[in-house]
């Protein structure tokens, strides 16, 4: 059963008061609580970090500094923790895609488990997700971001919008755009 | 006379001649690249989601995607890459990355210096805390007595 909008903003209250209660501990020494909001939030971002780069051993690292980076000003959280360390996330990620300019991403180092019927139907989504990464590479970082968050994470349009401190219509229009390019990009092979 | 007779209405004589669609007055088109009226929204940039995009937000279903021109194979393709998608949305953060962060974590940055620090006092210590402060009361006292 989903949730109404009222209900899913009490709950969020209820998480953002806790966090702040994990806060208010690490900072007073308790090195120990931050690891509640690791476990807590570290899917979400590790999911982001992995669809923006393309390799689990990047997208690891890119955790690990930005949960670093969060432990050091973590008396600078203003409001949810969540929000705050997701920007952290999303920045490193499109800092590294600045500075690598890669022409590919590398999913074929990945070793994630197949669950295809046969072998064929595996060689086909393999190259669809090489492909699927060339052309994710070849869109802006802000689009790529965009289709990320809605494709990749599954969350709704207004909670990331919240988290990006955008509009629901800027949010689509993105992600609009990105879909149109990763169209372009691969209907002539796939379509 | 009979009415064919009759003088056709002028569009200015102000008799019914919204009746006759050949004497609809439509308002002029602006000239090309001159200012739009206030009232008049430019087509152009009003964002219209494809039909695509509609089934892709949830908003439109599957079989209306496909009607829009070329819409099967992008349906197709876009299947494709939803399944791919959803092998992302089921990636979780290996275990060993909670432990990694933690031992990374620099150990002194919220460590508050020893007086500063609170004190946990357990019975024992207490008694014995009592005990040094009685002991250390009688010896100022023999020391002022003398």
């Amino acid at each position: 059963m989903a949730l109404g909008p009222r209900v899913t903003a009490i709950v969020q209250l209820d998480q953002t008061e806790l966090d702040q209660e994990i806060i208010r501990r690490v900072l007073d020494g308790s090195r120990d609580a931050f690891e509640i909001l690791i476990v807590r939030y570290s899917d979400p971002l590790y999911r982001h970090a992995l669809g923006m780069t393309g390799s689990p051993d990047v997208a690891e690292d890119i955790l690990q500094a930005s949960f670093i980076k969060a432990y050091q000003h973590l008396n600078e959280v203003r409001g949810r923790f969540d929000a705050w360390v997701f920007r952290i996330v999303a920045n490193a990620c499109k800092d590294w895609l600045k500075n690598i300019r890669r022409t590919h991403v590398s999913y074929e180092e990945d070793d994630q488990p197949s669950s295809y019927a046969t072998p064929d139907e595996e060689l086909d989504r393999n190259e669809l997700r090489t492909d699927l990464g060339h052309a994710l590479s070849a869109l802006p970082p802000s689009l790529r971001e965009a289709f990320v968050m809605k494709h990749g994470e599954g969350t709704s349009y207004e909670e990331k919008a919240d988290l990006l401190s955008t509009t629901v219509g800027a949010l689509k229009m993105r992600v609009h755009r990105a879909r149109e390019s990763l169209q372009e990009l691969l209907e002539e092979k796939y379509a | 006379m009979t009415p064919d007779d009759l003088p056709a209405p002028s569009p200015s004589d102000g008799r019914e001649s919204h009746l006759r669609p050949e004497f609809d007055v439509h308002p002029p088109a602006p000239p090309a690249n001159g200012p739009l009226a206030d009232r008049e929204v430019p087509i152009s940039a009003v964002h219209s989601p494809s039909l695509l995009n509609q089934w892709l937000d949830g908003d439109a279903s599957m079989k209306a995607a496909q009607s829009e021109h070329g819409g099967g194979d992008a349906v197709d393709l876009w299947n494709k890459i939803n399944d791919e998608a959803e092998v992302l949305r089921s990636r979780t953060t290996p275990l060993y990355v909670h432990k990694r962060i933690m031992d990374a974590l620099p150990s002194d940055t919220y460590k508050k210096p020893w007086y500063r620090r609170g004190v946990a006092m357990t019975p024992v210590a207490l008694i014995a805390a009592a005990a040094a402060l009685v002991a250390a009361g009688v010896i100022i006292a023999r020391l002022a007595v003398r």
